[in-house]
């Protein structure tokens, strides 16, 4: 559905800086309907960059990103409103993510707006409180604020507005770099059951690759603006090919803790 | 081995929040000691009241706080100092390891901070003297070109450098004990390494205890000596780090284990239950989260020992 | 409310309810002349005495309150609304249309406000509308300025980002995200504007450009005093008091609210 082809981006440092930042070097991938394809990397090795031009919020210097055949950045380009309709994001900070003087409700609510006016006043309460529960949220969180919520439910509303869109790509920029472990296996959780339930197509971005490997299908690693791998997500964790990839891999997977029965009580 | 001396000693703290929807109980008696040279690390999820015990000892806390029990540091009651006293005992003895790089001032260079915290607390220092030992702290820290460094603002460094200028930052007067509130927060696995690795070194090198706050058990795994884990304010189960991690008896300790994403995010599965569910008051915490406990009758929250320093808070333990 | 007991408050609070009253509370006819008593001074009569036409000067600067206050208010909303929406598209969309609003407003600001005021009044005569006209077309400017800093501080919160990428429109985005976050600084700057509009009619008043005869006018009223300065000192003192008075209040009004935003 997505054909990303020899993408670049470039950033000038600052004013005084003749110096340039290659935050993405001659990218190229595809993206099939339907699968996750998970992005890890260190800081600084262009996977927010990647994902914000997909998100068409940033310009590509060189290349191509074709969705369904169409190039989000020539002539004939999808409208804004259609293409957001599409594509919708997950993102990060989701701490200040929402407007922070708007109730849980006004929040659902107001993404209908995209499917115009008509459709925004016949959403009723009762609707949103059952987009809400899909993601495992009370009705009695309707009417908080942003910061009446902890971090796990502000991302889940946040999950719950997007996915209530319907969109064919949603594009996941660490949703859970913020959370605890245990708040982070539920968001996981949640969105590979949503997945099944409404089929969509998701980048994850993460830096955490056993975190990316429980929810991929397909892991890219980037470094320092390249793609240095690319492949199934067992093969990329199990046996990677890149030294870079092995290096990552290790430095995640040291000090590992080995999963224990709930209950061993006996020392 | 000499035995140590117990440089840090916190009894029965209790610390309440007034807050317009009511009274929050951040933390509900905790006691812990740690010895010098120590590595201790308070674990646990957010919410469950780490940096307020963080900032009670550096006795930094909102006025909106009431705080009990005692805080004894090196023969000083942290909780009854005076504001001046304070300032003589941060940096000195106490130093506070921030959370993130953007506590530098990106004014000042690298030295200018480190000569501002040497200025404050040695007043008798050249000028020279001070750049000196600077250099001399930054060669310490692992920096290739200290003299560089020494001149440099934070935004030429890069994430990792900015990491290890504020652990030299932390380290310069040498302190007694350093607080840590969540190093690694935030920091790609490449930098947690790296940062881990700095910071193993510095336990094998300095006399220096420390408190670790974390909430990433691999990171409390590979630095600390001794951990407590906690939930809602009180203990669940504090011991010999290996021993806990690796053994560990608590249901919540191998709960918050089994849902790192290497064991498959096991995570407890009643996500209806509210973050902050109101319970007895001498009622275990986590019984509404505990496999075990959930649906039996409230039971209460007490300790057992496991050996002379490992305990659990766990009803089912067979001590 | 800690505001209703400052004094400068009551005062203001004072003017409007004067502004809206106005004639109801004067005691004698404003535009009664009276020329058996003019130029008397200060008497139980006449409060502040009577001017040169021996209308009463109590009554003339009550009745005034509604003229030079709604004066600068109506110049002042003006220069808001347009100043606000300019700032915004300018600020939120940035690009080209940033680069030829912001131009235009460069342009503007680099004239003198007050001389150009006083040429064009000279073009299309005194009067209340082209007074209005004549201000708001180069007041604006300021609140132009401020409102696109502003926006484009707003413009790259967290929220307003998420907002945008989910596909809100940008119009939705104005009303309900970003002007919100702006309004409490644009109205201090109002506030503080307030004075500055009253000093500036004010002074076209008394320089005869502005509001006319038989219409009592702070300015007017005091350009006429000056006249009898020697005489009747009064005439002039009692419109110069009260000019000064409005205008420290709303500064100071402005610099609590500003106090109070942090």
């Amino acid at each position: 559905m997505l054909t990303v082809d020899h993408l670049s981006k470039v950033f000038d440092t600052g004013p005084f800086s003749r110096k340039k930042t290659e935050a993405l070097k001659e990218i190229s991938f595809d993206l099939n309907r339907g699968e996750v394809l998970g992005i890890v990397g260190e800081s600084g090795s262009g996977k927010t960059t990647l994902a914000n031009i997909l998100l068409r919020a940033v310009t590509p210097d060189s290349g191509r990103v074709l969705f369904d055949g169409n190039d989000l950045f020539g002539k004939n380009r999808i409208p804004e409103r259609v293409f957001r309709k599409r594509v919708q994001m997950i993102t990060q900070n989701f701490s200040d993510a929402l407007h922070p003087d708007m109730t849980v409700l006004e929040s659902m609510k107001e993404v209908h707006r995209l499917f115009g006016k008509k459709a925004y006043k016949s959403i009723t309460k009762e609707e949103v409180a059952g987009v809400l529960e899909t993601v495992g949220l009370g009705e009695e969180l309707l009417f908080r604020r942003p910061v009446q919520l902890s971090g796990g439910q502000l991302q889940r509303v946040l999950i719950a507005r997007v996915v209530s869109i319907r969109p064919e790509l949603i594009i996941a920029d660490e949703p859970t770099s913020c959370l605890d472990t245990s708040v982070q296996a539920r968001i996981i959780r949640l969105l590979i059951s949503l997945k099944e339930a409404y089929a969509f197509t998701m980048i994850f971005i993460s830096h955490d690759v056993a975190l990316t490997a429980a929810i991929s299908d397909r892991i890219a690693v980037m470094h320092n603006g390249c793609m240095v791998e690319l492949g199934d997500s067992a093969q990329v964790v199990k046996s990677p090919r890149d030294a870079y990839t092995r290096r990552f891999v290790q430095s995640a997977m040291d000090g590992f803790l080995p999963r224990k029965d709930p209950i061993c009580l006996a020392v | 081995m000499k035995k140590k001396s117990v440089i840090l000693d916190v009894e029965k703290l209790f610390v309440c929040f007034h807050t317009p929807d009511g009274l929050v109980r951040a933390v509900r008696g905790i006691s812990f000691r740690v010895e010098k040279g120590e590595v201790f690390a308070i674990a646990g999820e957010s919410g469950a009241g780490k940096s307020v015990i963080c900032r009670s000892i550096v006795n930094r806390l909102e006025a909106s706080a009431s705080i009990s029990g005692k805080i004894r540091f090196d023969g000083h009651r942290m909780l009854e100092l005076e504001e001046n006293a304070l300032r003589k005992i941060y940096a000195r003895e106490i130093a506070v390891l921030p959370q993130h790089a953007t506590a530098l001032n990106p004014l000042l260079t690298i030295g200018e901070h480190l000569s501002e915290t040497f200025r404050a607390h040695f007043p008798e220092l050249k000028k020279r003297e001070i750049r000196e030992r600077s250099i001399h702290l930054l060669d310490t820290f692992g920096f290739r070109d200290p003299a560089g460094i020494f001149r440099t603002h934070p935004y030429q460094l890069s994430g990792g450098m900015k990491q290890r200028a504020l652990l030299s930052l932390a380290y310069c007067c040498d302190p007694v004990l350093v607080i840590a509130d969540e190093p690694t927060k935030g920091l790609d696995p490449v930098l947690k390494d790296e940062l881990l690795e700095t910071l193993l070194e510095i336990k094998a090198t300095r006399d220096t205890a420390m408190v670790l706050i974390t909430h990433d058990l691999k990171v409390a795994h590979r630095l600390a000596d001794r951990i407590g884990i906690i939930y809602k304010g009180r203990f669940m189960e504090k011991g010999p780090c290996r021993q806990v991690l690796e053994k560990g008896a608590h249901p919540y300790t191998s709960m918050l284990i089994n849902a790192m994403p290497e064991n498959g995010m096991a995570a407890d599965e009643d996500m209806s239950l509210p973050a902050t569910a109101p319970d007895e008051k001498n009622g275990c915490p986590f019984q509404g989260r505990c496999h075990r406990g959930r649906g039996e009758t409230p039971h209460l929250y007490e300790a057992k020992n496991i050996n002379s320093n490992h305990t659990v808070w766990c009803k089912y333990a067979d001590s | 409310m800690t505001l209703l007991k400052k004094p400068y408050v009551l005062f203001l609070l004072l003017l409007m309810v004067l502004a809206v009253g106005g004639d109801s509370f004067a005691p004698n006819d404003p535009f009664q002349t009276h020329i058996d008593q003019r130029l008397s001074p200060p008497s139980v009569d006449y409060l502040f005495g009577t001017d040169e036409l021996g209308r009463c000067m109590f009554s003339r600067l009550i009745y005034s309150v509604r003229i030079s206050l709604g004066l600068a208010a109506s110049i002042l909303v003006i220069c808001l609304v347009t100043g606000t929406c300019i700032g915004m598209v300018s600020g939120y969309f940035g690009g080209l249309i940033d680069e030829i609003l912001m131009r235009a407003t460069d342009m503007i600001m680099a004239l003198p406000s007050f001389i150009v005021a006083m040429v064009l009044i000279g073009a299309l005569g005194a009067g209340l509308g082209n007074m209005i006209f004549v201000f708001a077309l180069t007041g604006w400017t300021r609140y132009a300025r401020l409102t696109r800093s502003l926006v484009i501080n707003i413009r790259n919160e967290n929220y307003v980002v998420t907002a945008r990428l989910t596909g809100l429109q940008s119009f939705y985005i104005l009303r309900k995200y970003i002007l919100p976050a702006i309004v409490r600084p644009l109205i201090v700057l109002g506030t503080l504007g307030m004075g500055m509009m009253i000093l500036m009619t004010s002074s076209m008043s008394f320089l005869g450009l502005g509001i006319t005869e038989p219409t009592p006018d702070w300015g007017a009223m005091l350009s006429n005093g000056t006249t009898y300065i020697r005489t009747a000192a009064y005439l002039a003192i009692f419109p110069g008091i009260l000019i000064c008075l409005t205008v420290l209040s709303f500064n100071l009004l402005g610099e609590e609210l500003k106090g109070e935003k942090k």
